[in-house]
C-alpha cells in the first residue's frame, strides 16, 4: 500500500510539480484580488458574487483529481499500471490520498501566504472561508475529491464519450454534487436532523465504494 | 571442456532444426572433437553455443540418446558414448549417406559409374 | 503438462467492429509461442486483453487455471510495443520502481541482464535509442520470474546486434514452469526461436502448429508456411 502511495506521489510530482505551482498561484491570486482578502483601494468583491468561490473551490479539487489520476489518462503508461498485482481499493485510496494531500496544501499554503502577506503589509485582512481547515472544509475537501475519482471511473467503466472522458467525468462530478447539494438541504438544513459532517461520510464512503467495484470490474484503460 | 566447433550454425529454416544440431554432434563424435567419453555441456549451455530453443536442444539430445552417441546418467551429465562399434557404425552412416547423395548427383548429371570412378580418381591425386 | 494460458472464444469488440472474433489457443508450460500475423490482427488487442487493460466482451482467459483478474496479474510480465516507462524515469529509477511494485522481480538478474544487454542504469529512458530502450525493458520483463512473458514486438525496427542480443535473453529465460508469448509480424526474425506458432487474421486464429511439425510435415520454414496460409486466406 505504501509503496504504491510512495510512486503515485513521486510520479504525480516529477510531471506535475510546475503546473501544481502555477495552481496555487492562480489560487492565492484569485483568493487575493476575487475574494478581496486584500484591499488595493478598490475590491472585486462586491462584483462577484460569492458562487465564483465556489466553482473555484470546485474546479481546483477536480483538477487535482485529475492530475492524480494522470497515470491513467495515459495510454502509454497502460501497460505499466495494469500489471500491478494490488487489490483494487489500495489503488484508489493511493489516487485519494494523493489528490486529497494535494487539493489541502494548495488551500493551506494560500492562507499561509496570505496571511503572511497581510502581516508584511498591515492589512487588516479577513478571515477566509477555509480559515484554519476546520473539520468540515477538510471533509468537503475529501468528499469532493471523492466525487472526482468516482466520476471519472464511472465514465471509463461505461465508456462515456470515448474520445474524452473528462468532459462525462465533468457532468458526473456536476451531478452527484448536485444529489449531494439536495440531500444536504434536506436532511440538515431543512429537517435538521443531523449535522453536516454525518451524511458527508456516508456519502463519501458510498462513493468511494462504488469507484472501487467498478475499478475491478468494469474500468478499462482504454 | 569439449570443444564444439567454433563455427557459428547457420540453420537452414526448412529442415527440422534439431536433425541439423544431431548431424553437426554427429560428425565431431565421428572425427574426435567430442572424444569418446568426453563430458557435455548441460543443455541449457549446449542451446547457447547453438544459440537455439532449449526445447530443440533437448529434443537433438534426446534422440542422440537414443542412438546411443551419447548416455546420460542423471545428477551426474551426458557423456560422449566409448562404445567404439557405435562411433564406427555412425560414421559409416553418414558417409554412406555422403556416397549415396553424390553419386545420385552424378547420376543425375549422366555420368556413368566408370567415368564416375576416373574423376574421383583424378580429383584425389590433386 | 500444465495449461499456461488459456483462451476461449474471446470476442472483443470496438463500437461495432470485432477486433476479437472467436480467439481459440491454449499454450502449455515450457514453450516459445509466436504470435504471428499482419498488423491490424489483433495481436496488441488480444495482449492488452489478457492483461485486462481491455475487457473482453465474452469468452474466457484463463492463467494458470485462474480467471484473468487482477489476481492473475502476479503470473504475467508484460512487455509493450511502445515505452510504457514513466518519461521522468531513468533506467535506475525502473529498477527501484520494479523492485517495489513487483515481488517477483531479482534485482541481482536485472544487473546481470544489465551487464550482458550493455545497458547504463545512469541514463534517462526518454533519450535512449530504439534499441537501447528494447533492451532495458526486456531487462525489466525478464527479471521478474513468472509464469507467463508476453512481448509484443520486441524485435521491431531493432539493430542486429541488440536483436541478438534480445534473442538470446528470450532463450536463456525459458524453462520448464513458464512459457514466453511473443508477437510479431517479422517472421523470418523468429524462425529459429519458436517452439510453435499462431497465426492470428482478423480477430481469429486461423492456424496453430509446432515448427518442427511445419519443417518436418510440410517441409517448409515457418515464413514459408506464413505465406501460404495467409495467401490463402
Amino acid at each position: 500500500m505504501f509503496k504504491l502511495l510512495k510512486w503515485d506521489l513521486i510520479n504525480f510530482i516529477k510531471k506535475y510539480c510546475l503546473l501544481l505551482l502555477g495552481i496555487l498561484a492562480a489560487n492565492i491570486l484569485f483568493e487575493l484580488f476575487v475574494i478581496g482578502s486584500f484591499s488595493l483601494g478598490f475590491s472585486f468583491e462586491y462584483l462577484y458574487p460569492p458562487i465564483y468561490n465556489r466553482i473555484w473551490t470546485h474546479l481546483l479539487i477536480f483538477a487535482v483529481a485529475l492530475l492524480s489520476m494522470s497515470s491513467w489518462l495515459h495510454k502509454s503508461s497502460a501497460p505499466l499500471i495494469a500489471s500491478i498485482y494490488s487489490r483494487p481499493w489500495k489503488i484508489i485510496v493511493s489516487k485519494l490520498i494523493v489528490a486529497v494531500i494535494t487539493s489541502t496544501s494548495i488551500f493551506f499554503l494560500s492562507e499561509i501566504i496570505i496571511q503572511i502577506a497581510c502581516l508584511i503589509t498591515n492589512q487588516p485582512n479577513k478571515i477566509i472561508h477555509y480559515g484554519s481547515i476546520p473539520m468540515v472544509n477538510f471533509s468537503s475537501i475529501l468528499l469532493y475529491s471523492t466525487v472526482a475519482i468516482f466520476s471519472f471511473v464511472f465514465a471509463k467503466s461505461f465508456y462515456l464519450t470515448r474520445k474524452s472522458p473528462i468532459i462525462s467525468a465533468g457532468i458526473i462530478y456536476f451531478a452527484v454534487r448536485r444529489i449531494f447539494a439536495v440531500l444536504d438541504w434536506m436532511i440538515v438544513y431543512s429537517a435538521q436532523i443531523m449535522p453536516e459532517i454525518a451524511i458527508i461520510i456516508p456519502f463519501t464512503a458510498l462513493l468511494f465504494v462504488s469507484g472501487c467495484i467498478l475499478y475491478k470490474y468494469r474500468f478499462q484503460i482504454n | 571442456m569439449p570443444v564444439i566447433r567454433g563455427i557459428k550454425m547457420k540453420y537452414n529454416p526448412t529442415a527440422p532444426i534439431y536433425l541439423q544440431i544431431i548431424e553437426c554432434l554427429k560428425k565431431d563424435i565421428v572425427t574426435g572433437s567430442l572424444a569418446p567419453g568426453a563430458r557435455l555441456d548441460s543443455v541449457r549451455a549446449l542451446s547457447d553455443r547453438f544459440e537455439v530453443n532449449l526445447n530443440t536442444m533437448q529434443r537433438a539430445c534426446s534422440e542422440l540418446e537414443k542412438l546411443g552417441a551419447i548416455n546420460t546418467q542423471r545428477g551426474i551429465g551426458s557423456f560422449v558414448t566409448e562404445d567404439k562399434k557405435i562411433i564406427t557404425s555412425l560414421q559409416n552412416e553418414m558417409s554412406d549417406d555422403l556416397v549415396s547423395s553424390f553419386i545420385s548427383g552424378m547420376q543425375d548429371l549422366g555420368y556413368s559409374d566408370k567415368s564416375v570412378v576416373e574423376l574421383i580418381n583424378k580429383a584425389l591425386k590433386r | 503438462m500444465s495449461v499456461i494460458l488459456s483462451v476461449e472464444n474471446v470476442t472483443k469488440k470496438f463500437g461495432r467492429k470485432h477486433v476479437l472474433d472467436g480467439v481459440n489457443f491454449e499454450l502449455p508450460a515450457g514453450r516459445i509461442v509466436g504470435l504471428l500475423g499482419p498488423n491490424g490482427a489483433g495481436k496488441t488487442t488480444i495482449l492488452n486483453t489478457i492483461m485486462n487493460i481491455y475487457r473482453l466482451n465474452s469468452g474466457t482467459i484463463r492463467i494458470c487455471g485462474e480467471p484473468n483478474g487482477y489476481k492473475s496479474k502476479r503470473l504475467i510480465s508484460y512487455l509493450p510495443d511502445a515505452n510504457h516507462l514513466f518519461e521522468w524515469m531513468s533506467v535506475r529509477d525502473a529498477l527501484h520502481y520494479f523492485t517495489d511494485m513487483f515481488p517477483d522481480f531479482d534485482i541481482v538478474r536485472a544487473k546481470e541482464l544489465c551487464t550482458l544487454l550493455e545497458i547504463d542504469e545512469k541514463s534517462r529512458t526518454q533519450t535512449l535509442s530504439r534499441g537501447e530502450l528494447e533492451r532495458v525493458l526486456i531487462m525489466l520483463t525478464f527479471s521478474r520470474k513468472v509464469r507467463l512473458y508476453l512481448l509484443d514486438e520486441p524485435l521491431g525496427g531493432i539493430d542486429p546486434l541488440s536483436r541478438k542480443k534480445i534473442i538470446k535473453t528470450i532463450f536463456s529465460q525459458l524453462d520448464s514452469e513458464s512459457t514466453i508469448l511473443i508477437s510479431t509480424h517479422l517472421v523470418k526474425d523468429v524462425e529459429t526461436l519458436l517452439d510453435d506458432v499462431l497465426f492470428l487474421n482478423d480477430g481469429k486464429v486461423i492456424f496453430a502448429d509446432s515448427g518442427d511439425n511445419i519443417r518436418e510435415i510440410r517441409g517448409q520454414s515457418i515464413e514459408d508456411c506464413y505465406m501460404e496460409v495467409f495467401e490463402n486466406v
